[in-house]
């Protein structure tokens, strides 16, 4: 099977509804399937990944929890964009700090969220084969 | 590698067509299709926040979805063509990849 | 070119899954194939027997079965997603203790690995809703 870049574009709250877990799991099985998995969380959606959720509080799943598991996954891309960070008043420091390990560094415990501008991001989109939105 | 944006929902219901213009390059082209159409309107289009006439991008509406909704073409911005189903899939295979906003 | 299509909402809350059959009538009549059709999120109730809107409004599930008999679609209903929503075949819902079952009988239950393999073997990924 060809390998190719699939991204997938969360732009929903993680607790307005069950998309974003939806969302996740559509990731989680495209990993089985050994393609080029990049996540990329704009607008509304970097509230997904918002440390200290307590979703117990409102009967939801806690989908930022579940998040850690990518990097178990091979998932290791999860672009953030900075502009809606900052039009939300947030910062790096206010995300869940997603690791895994980096097979192109000797395995070694890397980070797996990066920053991008918006302009950034949008090329990335344009260089992909498959776009899902959630 | 160019992409295909398509947006359903009325400027005024959410922010898709906010998220897509602000991110859509100049070798795009979106379509605007179901309530997505309203947006195609003269006075929504020349609104300060969306401006579609100052779009470097192609813009398409589905014509069935403004007749539907009882919008008349003169009623809409000369920027946006309209099309119709077998114009949309010809433009899905014309681009690289369709971004879906939702 | 072969497209593969997913649908997300929700019949009774968006045209989408109407939007959907539109485009791929259109695919299909101007020569190309459709790998698969697949029904997730909201969507997965199009594929209920159940459903009984009024006399006079169109049952767009009937006419994707037209369609994918016209054509020999494949019409895919994720399974996660139909069980959350009350959609089961009649294996899933004697397995589980349910009494009834409505699965339209045109329609497959599957996981989302058939989403996903749809999405990388055709040439175009085309969502609706």
């Amino acid at each position: 099977m060809a390998t190719k870049k699939i991204m997938y574009i969360n732009r929903a709250t993680p607790h307005g509804g069950i998309t974003a877990k939806e969302s996740l799991d559509v990731v989680l099985i495209s990993a089985a399937f050994d393609q080029d998995v990049a996540l990329a969380f704009i607008d509304d959606g970097v509230y997904q990944l918002l440390k200290g959720q307590q979703p117990e509080k409102s009967g939801s799943r806690n989908v930022a929890k579940s998040f850690a598991a990518l990097g178990d996954y091979d998932v290791r891309k999860v672009y953030v964009e900075q502009e809606s960070l900052a039009e939300r008043g947030l910062s790096e420091a206010d995300l869940v700090d997603l690791r895994h390990e980096n097979p192109e560094d000797d395995y070694r415990d890397t980070a797996s969220i990066r920053l991008i501008s918006r302009e950034k991001l949008a090329r990335l989109f344009s260089r992909q084969d498959v776009l899902f939105n959630f | 590698m160019a992409i295909l944006h398509t947006i359903n929902q009325s400027p005024d219901a959410g922010d898709q067509l906010r998220a897509c213009l602000s991110r859509a390059m100049p070798d795009s082209a979106v379509i605007l299709y179901e309530d997505g159409v309203y947006a195609a309107l003269d006075k929504i289009a020349q609104r300060p926040n969306i401006e579609l006439q100052k779009l470097d991008c192609k813009l398409y509406a589905v014509r069935d979805d403004c007749e539907a909704r009882g919008l008349q073409e003169t009623a809409l911005c000369k920027k946006v063509k309209l099309i119709d189903y077998p114009e949309f899939v010809e433009l899905v295979t014309r681009y690289d990849v369709v971004q879906a906003w939702s | 070119m072969q497209f593969a299509i997913l649908i997300k909402s929700d019949p009774n809350q968006s045209p989408a899954v109407r939007s959907a059959l539109m485009f791929t009538r259109a695919a299909l009549e101007a020569g190309h194939s459709i790998q698969r059709v697949f029904f997730y999120q909201g969507a997965v109730t199009t594929a209920s027997d159940m459903l009984s809107p009024p006399q006079n409004e169109e049952r767009v599930g009937e006419l994707w079965s037209e369609l994918a008999a016209k054509y020999e679609l494949e019409l895919v209903v994720c399974i996660a997603a139909a069980q959350r929503r009350g959609v089961w075949s009649e294996a899933e819902a004697g397995r589980l203790g349910y009494k009834a079952h409505n699965l339209r009988a045109d329609y497959s239950i599957s996981g989302l690995g058939q989403l996903i393999e749809a999405s990388i073997e055709s040439d175009r990924l085309v969502s609706f809703g």
